[in-house]
Parts: C-alpha cells; sequence; structure tokens
C-alpha cells in the first residue's frame, strides 16, 4: 500500500479510535433525539372544554359560532402550509373549487374565506379534495387537534340557580375529564351568564381552572360584548337592519399567494440544510483539527517522528495526515446527513416535518456538488492552519497560544455569516466573504440554499482551490523545516529561513 | 562495494558547521562504528544518509544511490531519539513500520512476530505500547527496525537507556546482523560497545574526521607502553622513547615504564634484552584502549571556547 495511505490509515484509526471522536459522531443523533423530545415536551397542552351556562339563551350560539370559526383559522392555516409544502394546488388551480381557499399556500384567511370553506363543507369536504390531488408520497393531511370546544354542562353542574351555586358545582367537575367528539378534556372554563344579564350591574362570572388563557376569555368576552352593543344601539333607536349591512361591510382585498422565491419560510426551509452542513463544517473542522494538533503534537513529544521520517518522506507524512483528517470528515458527515435522512423518513413529528422538504435542496447535483467541494474544500483550507500550529508547537500548552486566535478568528466570522445569511442571502457580509477563501466555504455553503450565481460559485471555488495549494507548498516547507526541532523557539520566519538554509 | 559513502559533506545550520567536509566509505558487511562526542555531528551525518536531512555540499551515496526512502526495506534505522505511536500495540507497531518500508502487511507480521519472540516478548504482542516498560519499547522499536530485515542497519546511539541485560540482547543482535551479511552502522561515544562490536572505526569531533580504521590502527595512534622490572636503565634499549622508574630499586631490582617510539615494536624490545643480556624480571605490554584513543583524538578537538559552541542542538 502507498505511503500515504498507510499513513492515513494510521490517523483515521487513532482518531476513530478516540472517545471524543465517537461523542461528536453522536451530536447529530443526539441533537434529533433532544428535537423530538422537546418537540414532545414543549407541545401545548390539549385544548380545553368549556362550559357555559347561558340563562338568557342568546350568548350560547354566538360563542360556538367564534370557537368554530377559529378552529376553521387553524385548520386553514395547516391546509395552506400542507398545499404550499407538497405542492397540492400545481399545475391547475383553477380545477379547485371555491371552498378550497387554502389551495394557494399560506396567507391571511378573511371571514369570507372561513365563510365559503364552511360553505363547501369545511374540513371533510377538503381532505376529501386532497385525497384526490396530493402528489404520490405525500403523507395524509393531518389536521390539528381541535382547541377549545365548547360541552354541554355535564350530569351534576347546577345550571338552573345562581352563579354562587354554579361555582360550587362546577369546582369538582374541574378536576376530571368529560368526554368531547375529540376525546376526554378537562374543563379549562366556566361561564355562567345569568337570566338577567344585560341589566345594569349584572355580571357573567367567569371560572378559570387556574391557568391562565387570556385569549380564551376574550373570545368569550368579544361575543359578549358584540351582543351587548348591539342591544344597546337598538335601545338607541337605530335600525337594526342598517346595522347588521354596516357591520358585515368588510374592505374588499385579496390576499394572494406570495411570489416563487419571496417566501422567507420556504427560502429558509430551502437553506436549512446547507446552513446545517455550514455549521457542521465548522464544529467537524475545530474537533477534528484538534485531533490531528493531538497526533502531531504526540508525535513530535514521543520522539518518533525521525522513525517514521526514516522510511516516508515529510510531504508524505502530511498529505497522508491530510488524507486521513478528510477520511475522518467524510464519515462524520456521512453519519450525520446519513442520521439526518433517517430520521427524515422514519421518525413523525416537526423534526421530520422539518427534514423532509429541506432535503428537497439536495435535488438539485450542482447544489450537492458544490456542497461537496465547498465542505471538503473547507476542511483542507482550515485543516492546513491546524496543521501548521502543531508543527510549530511542542506542547499543547504552546499550541494554546496560537489556537484562540485561531479558533477566534473562524468562528467571529462564520456567526456573522450566519446571522447575515438568515437576515439576508445576498447581503454585502456573505458576498463578500465568499471570496476570502478561509471564510468562502462557510459563506458559500450558507448562500447555496437561496442560490448563488454560477460565475461566483466558480470564481469563488477555484480561488480556494489556489489557496489551498498555496497553503500545501508552505505548509510542506514549514513541516520539512520543523519537524525534527523541538524545543527550540524561534517562530516561524526562523523555521522558514532554517528551511531555506 | 560501499554500502554508504560520503564525499566532502558539509551541513550547516544557520552559522553553525554541524558536518564539515566529512568524507568516509562504509564497505559491506561488518561492523562500523561511528564515535564522537556529544555533538560531534554523529547523528546528523546519519539523518543526511537516510535523508531526512539534506547537506549543504557534498554528495551522499546509500547502497550505490543517493539518499532517500527506497521503500524496499533495505535500510533499518534506529534513532537516539526514541518514541512510538503509544496507542498501537507492539505487534501492530512492527507491522506498521514493515508496512511503510514496504513489506505486505502477511510478511511484516510474520517478521514482526519473529522478533518479538526473540526479544522476548511474545507474551505482549498485544499490549499497547503505552502498557509497556521503557526496555520493551525500546525493544519494540528495534524490531520496527529490524522488521524488513536490512541490508543496512544503522542505529544511532542504540545502547542509551538499555540496562545491560538488555544492551547484551542488543550486542547478540548486531552481531547476528552482521554474520548474517547486514552492514551495522552505529554510533556511540561509549567505547566499551565499540572496542567488544566494532570491526572499523570513524572518530567526528566537531563534525570532522579525525580518525578512521580498524581498532589496530586506532591503537597505534597511541605509543604502546611496556611494565619492565630490570637491574639497569632500560632507556637505552632501541625503540624506546622515554622509561621511567617507578620508585627505589629493591635487591638492585627497579620497575621501570617504558614508552615506546612512535612504530616501536614490543617485540622487538624483548628480543634486544635477549640479544645483549639484559637482565629482567617483568616484562608487560600494555596496549592503549579505545577510550583512551579516543580521548587523544577527541579530547583535545573538543576543548573548544564556550563562545563557539553550538547555540541550537539541531541534528547534532
Amino acid at each position: 500500500m502507498n505511503a500515504k495511505l498507510l499513513v492515513a490509515l494510521r490517523e483515521f484509526r487513532q482518531i476513530t479510535s478516540t472517545r471524543s471522536f465517537w461523542l461528536t459522531l453522536l451530536l447529530v443523533p443526539a441533537a434529533i433525539a433532544i428535537s423530538q423530545l422537546s418537540v414532545r415536551l414543549l407541545q401545548p397542552p390539549p385544548g380545553v372544554a368549556v362550559v357555559v351556562v347561558d340563562q338568557t339563551g342568546r350568548y350560547q350560539g354566538a360563542i360556538q359560532q367564534r370557537f368554530t370559526y377559529d378552529r376553521d383559522q387553524e385548520v386553514l392555516a395547516d391546509l395552506g402550509s400542507y398545499a404550499s409544502k407538497w405542492k397540492v394546488a400545481a399545475p391547475k388551480p383553477e380545477k379547485w373549487g371555491p371552498g378550497d381557499v387554502w389551495a394557494q399556500g399560506p396567507r391571511l384567511f378573511t371571514p369570507a374565506d372561513v365563510a365559503a370553506f364552511e360553505a363547501a363543507g369545511g374540513l371533510k369536504t377538503a381532505q376529501a379534495e386532497l385525497a384526490r390531488a396530493k402528489p404520490s408520497g405525500a403523507p395524509d393531511f393531518d389536521p390539528p387537534k381541535p382547541g377549545t370546544m365548547l360541552v354541554a354542562p355535564p350530569a351534576g353542574l347546577v345550571t338552573d340557580k345562581d352563579a354562587a351555586a354554579f361555582g360550587a358545582s362546577l369546582s369538582p367537575q374541574m378536576k376530571r375529564n368529560v368526554a368531547t367528539p375529540a376525546g376526554p378534556r378537562k374543563i379549562g372554563l366556566g361561564v355562567f351568564i345569568p337570566a338577567d344579564y344585560g341589566a345594569p350591574g349584572v355580571t357573567a362570572r367567569f371560572y378559570p381552572d387556574g391557568t391562565p388563557r387570556p385569549m380564551l376569555v376574550d373570545s368569550v368576552r368579544q361575543e359578549l360584548t358584540a351582543i351587548q352593543r348591539a342591544d344597546a344601539l337598538k335601545a338607541s333607536g337605530i335600525d337594526m337592519a342598517a346595522l347588521a349591512r354596516i357591520q358585515g361591510v368588510r374592505a374588499p382585498i385579496d390576499i394572494m399567494p406570495a411570489p416563487e422565491g419571496g417566501n422567507r419560510e420556504k427560502m429558509m426551509l430551502h437553506s436549512a440544510l446547507p446552513l446545517a452542513l455550514a455549521y457542521l463544517l465548522l464544529l467537524s473542522i475545530m474537533m477534528s483539527g484538534s485531533w490531528m494538533l493531538q497526533g502531531l503534537i504526540e508525535e513530535r513529544s514521543n520522539k518518533l517522528l525521525e522513525s517514521v521520517l526514516a522510511c516516508v518522506t515529510p510531504d508524505d507524512l502530511l498529505f497522508g495526515k491530510m488524507i486521513g483528517i478528510l477520511g475522518v470528515a467524510v464519515l462524520m458527515m456521512g453519519a450525520w446527513v446519513g442520521v439526518a435522512v433517517g430520521a427524515a423518513f422514519s421518525v413523525q413529528g416537526v423534526v421530520a416535518d422539518f427534514l423532509r422538504p429541506a432535503l428537497s435542496s439536495l435535488s438539485s447535483p450542482a447544489i450537492v456538488i458544490a456542497l461537496v467541494y465547498y465542505f471538503l474544500a473547507g476542511y483542507l483550507a482550515i485543516s492546513v492552519l491546524f496543521l501548521a500550529v502543531g508543527v510549530v508547537s511542542d506542547s499543547m500548552r504552546d499550541a494554546q497560544a496560537y489556537l484562540t486566535p485561531l479558533i477566534l478568528g473562524i468562528t467571529i466570522p462564520f456567526v456573522l455569516i450566519l446571522q447575515s445569511v438568515l437576515l439576508n442571502p445576498d447581503g454585502p457580509l456573505p458576498r463578500v466573504l465568499s471570496w476570502v477563501p478561509i471564510y468562502a466555504p462557510f459563506a458559500m455553503m450558507a448562500r447555496l440554499g437561496s442560490g448563488v450565481p454560477t460565475w461566483e460559485l466558480a470564481g469563488s471555488g477555484a480561488l480556494l482551490a489556489a489557496f489551498i495549494g498555496v497553503e500545501f507548498v508552505l505548509i510542506s516547507r514549514l513541516f520539512r523545516s520543523s519537524l525534527l526541532q523541538s524545543g527550540q523557539s524561534g517562530g516561524l520566519l526562523l523555521l522558514f529561513r532554517r528551511r531555506a538554509a | 562495494m560501499s554500502v554508504l559513502r560520503l564525499d566532502g559533506v558539509t551541513k550547516r545550520f544557520e552559522n553553525f558547521t554541524a558536518v564539515d567536509d566529512l568524507s568516509f566509505e562504509v564497505p559491506e558487511g561488518g561492523i562500523f562504528g561511528f564515535l564522537g562526542a556529544n555533538g560531534a555531528g554523529k547523528t546528523t551525518t546519519l539523518r543526511m544518509a537516510l535523508d531526512i536531512l539534506r547537506p549543504t555540499h557534498g554528495t551522499i551515496e546509500v547502497l550505490g544511490a543517493p539518499p532517500g526512502r527506497r521503500g524496499d526495506g533495505q535500510i533499518g534505522f534506529l534513532p537516539e531519539e526514541r518514541g512510538l505511536y503509544r496507542q498501537m500495540t507492539a505487534l501492530e507497531t512492527v507491522i506498521y513500520f514493515g508496512r511503510l518500508k514496504g513489506m505486505t502487511r502477511g510478511d511484516a507480521e510474520r517478521a514482526a512476530r519473529g522478533l518479538l519472540d526473540r526479544f522476548g516478548l511474545a507474551a505482549f504482542t498485544d499490549r499497547k505500547v503505552e502498557q509497556l516498560s521503557k526496555g520493551m519499547a525500546q525493544k519494540v522499536q528495534l524490531a520496527a527496525a529490524l522488521v524488513t530485515d536490512p541490508r543496512l542497519i544503522i542505529l544511532d546511539e542504540p545502547f542509551s537507556g538499555l540496562d545491560p541485560v538488555n544492551q547484551a540482547v542488543l550486542e547478540e543482535v548486531v552481531l547476528a546482523r552482521a554474520k548474517a551479511g547486514a552492514t551495522v552502522v552505529f554510533s556511540t561515544h561509549v567505547m566499551q560497545h565499540a572496542e567488544r562490536l566494532c570491526d572499523r572505526l570513524l572518530l567526528l569531533a566537531r563534525g570532522k574526521k579525525v580518525f578512521q580504521g580498524d581498532q589496530e590502527a586506532a591503537r597505534a595512534q597511541l605509543p604502546t607502553r611496556l611494565t619492565l622490572t630490570a637491574r639497569d636503565d632500560p632507556g637505552k634499549l632501541p625503540g624506546v622513547k622515554s622509561a621511567q622508574a617507578l620508585g627505589a630499586a629493591r635487591d638492585d631490582w627497579t620497575d621501570w615504564t617504558i614508552a615506546l617510539a612512535p612504530g616501536g615494536d614490543a617485540g622487538a624490545v624483548l628480543e634486544a634484552c635477549t640479544g645483549r643480556g639484559f637482565a629482567l624480571r617483568r616484562f608487560e605490554i600494555h596496549r592503549a584502549s579505545l577510550h583512551e584513543v579516543f580521548l587523544h583524538l577527541v579530547g583535545d578537538a573538543e576543548a573548544v571556547p564556550k563562545a563557539e559552541a553550538p547555540k541550537l542542538e539541531v541534528g547534532a
């Protein structure tokens, strides 16, 4: 076997036999597992049941309508996202019915939209439409769990007396579940509307379960207010028919779907994988650069380099190390991407919903080639810097003096690139740093999801390749001139002068 | 045929000359001692022979070709500064170096097991280097140098750090390899090892050659001394440079120490005594030891003013 490959294999084995390597390798699976777990742990509590005792008989209907409207808004929002994600609407949106307001993707839905949706049959009709139109491979639409549900007063609840009796009988009911169409739920709010509600000084009594739900309270209150306001207007002599017409007036607007490429959510989803790869590049470089550095310092401090150099040239040793570390990088990335792809198609929930569309950025061969190129080139370009630190250091303590500025010099611009790309992928900072070889891999990988002109990719890639070539020439000289010098200070210039001598 | 030839080789590190216009040849077979004090340029010369360092001037030939990693395992090298990959096992270490020198894994493993067995490490083949004692690790490194059964074995201060038992093992290995036809070049500043092992010697002082030849020629660098017990003054015998009485006479007999003239032969002095009826009760020949020769040849050259001493130990 070629000497370089033997050195590479040894380097690879040495690194992959360390505990820190395996811990690092487990980072991505652990992150996915934690995400899954946290999604479950952080899930909002299931909706609650609301019991309304309306002794006037005038308010309950309005409250029910409000709950139905809010639920329809939630369903429409999810249907819009689903239609957009799985391209359900394309290619013939004209075939959709008037109630399929969700088919053009996510947007603000007006009361008219909700009314049309309801008139067309609501969720049941939408699901039937989707069964006909969804592309193969798309999962079934999973409607959001119903939030707040109005339920009939459970047995034992006092409804025909005063608020105090209602409250007293509600308290034990709140400690157990009641049956609802969506399964057993806790009663989150009880509302008692006395028969003389509307008379001066008479109040509706709200009995919360202890969990603050200001939006729910506000929704119910808005409906009560609307009816009482109408009563007041009527009492003032205003023509109720005219009032109904006036209240029904809505400024006519059409909310159109966002233009192609202008959808920030979509853009972010498309950029997620390249951004994640840029981050993983940074992480893996920091880890493997440090492993390589430790290995080189061990070789120098253990005084075994002379034995090795009697068998292989310094260049063989250098390139072997680089091949070995590149192998480690490929293994790490392969494992991470493999785990991500596996998770995308084997787990359910938010993580998979995020990963699956994010992987769509790999559908273009050009992007895949660019990602692989910038990843490997970035790895080489920065690993050489770590190697240089190892070459001029006799111990890890020596190396720290160089490592701190090196790590800061890489991570600070990286963070700036990431922030800039999230705000504006074509902003000046990412574009400028795309032409600085050390930062080009991060900047380009971060920008790839949002589209980079071909000339810029080619130019920046060529510059990076040339930079790596120069790096190798310099590190090769430094390597040869410094390998057998230990315990001698003097810095880089002295080493280069010795090389020249 | 020479296995190693240096012609006018000089190596400078900035303002310090580690090796100065050095020329010599090592013929094939036997054990060649490369002697000199610390910092004399031995290691630098060996590193140049192995292409780890390049000479500033001059040419070097190793096994008939310029120095370089031939990849055929014909050269085995044990450096002065020893170290191994601590996480590798003893067996894997020897196999790794064998493969770096062009062996197949199977051949390397067979040879490695044989050597480790011979060095008494058969039970430790799967032990990590960091778990071995220093002496064991040194034997592993020696096995790594010999795994290819090389034609030319270069050992840089091979005995340093070894206990007497392991020194004896190493001496035995060196002799066995030489007997089997390999050429062994080893550097040392311990003259006893050179005296026991070397057929030929080269002495370096401050980067320059001060002597090359066999042990006889080396000893001839210093006059042979005789100790006599005689009635008369032996100073007038032919071939005697000087004679000094050791104490007063007892019963007319006096002890003398005699220095022969350069090239003087002790046998000729004895013959002269017999021919002239020169009465003797004792006639002892004291030949110069290599240690004395070394001190004589190298001692003066190494006594350099401190200001001229090298500041760097670069490859020296």
